[in-house]
């Protein structure tokens, strides 16, 4: 090159300012969990400040594990808790609640699910190759410092009981609705929604 | 409560974001200075209304809470 420059190169280093992300979760699957949450421990890691936000189906990881078999899950009472409306339940949400696959260990996969063995198929991989599981990323999203809230509309039409319903590393979790996202996500750097 | 209110808006029985997206609409309506008090019932109604504040330049002037989970809130429309 020509023009090129005598001196050495000079990497210029920004003034420190605490970054933000926000990570919204919509989607009930294992792969998509999966990278959302890899994405939110590995981001809060290197020093960005990361929210993760569920709704709808992604709630699911965040969900006592329950077998869809569990009588209590078909004949259990709704129960209420934070952001739910006990008095405007209908009938079909014990629909909903009861096919709801709840528990980070029992979400399906997107893709090749085989009814249940896509799975097991992708943890044994993921096992032999030394792969965090999603339930381990959880936990380290949560020690990291990720701060989790759930959608309160989602918690209501989903008959979700906050706190109750929760596993043990999300208890701090919020309930909020779409104006506080808002905040959250002028405020942030990285928005992405999974 | 102040009686001089330019706009009364009820916004009860709907859930998160329609408090918003009516709440918006009416702001819209009003000259910056003026005052509107919303009602809802919505769980995250109070919180919804503060952000909206917030974020738009609005004052909140007063909060009350009445029965059956309502909160009415007053604000006067920033410029």
């Amino acid at each position: 090159m020509s023009n090129a420059q005598t001196t050495p190169h000079q990497v210029e280093i920004p003034a420190k300012t605490q970054k933000k992300g926000t990570i919204l979760l919509v989607s009930g699957e294992l792969d998509k969990a999966m990278i959302a949450f890899e994405m939110a421990a590995g981001f809060q890691a290197m020093g960005m400040e990361m929210s993760m936000w569920f709704a709808l189906y992604g709630t699911n990881c965040l969900r006592k594990p329950r077998s869809l078999f569990s009588p209590a899950k078909w004949f259990g009472k709704l129960r209420g808790g934070t952001g739910r409306r006990p008095e405007t339940d209908v009938a079909l949400q014990r629909v909903v609640h009861g096919l709801n696959h709840e528990g980070a260990c029992h979400l399906p996969l997107s893709q090749l699910n085989f009814g249940g063995a896509g799975p097991m198929i992708l943890r044994h991989i993921m096992r032999r190759k030394g792969m965090a599981q999603l339930e381990d990323l959880i936990r380290n999203a949560r020690e990291l410092g990720v701060r989790f809230t759930i959608c309160q509309v989602c918690v209501d039409a989903m008959a979700f009981s906050v706190p109750d319903d929760l596993i043990v590393e999300a208890v701090e979790t919020e309930v909020k609705g779409v104006s506080a996202y808002y905040l959250e996500v002028a405020a942030a750097d990285y928005n992405v929604t999974f | 409560m102040p009686a001089d209110i330019d706009t009364r808006l009820d916004v009860s029985g709907v859930c998160c974001p329609v408090p918003l997206i009516q709440l918006a609409k009416s702001v819209r309506l009003l000259k910056p200075g003026q005052t509107l008090l919303i009602t809802g019932n919505d769980p995250v109604f109070e919180s919804a209304v503060r952000d909206f504040c917030q974020a738009n330049g609005h004052a909140v002037l007063e909060v009350t809470s009445g029965d059956n989970h309502s909160v009415s809130v007053l604000l006067r429309v920033g410029g």
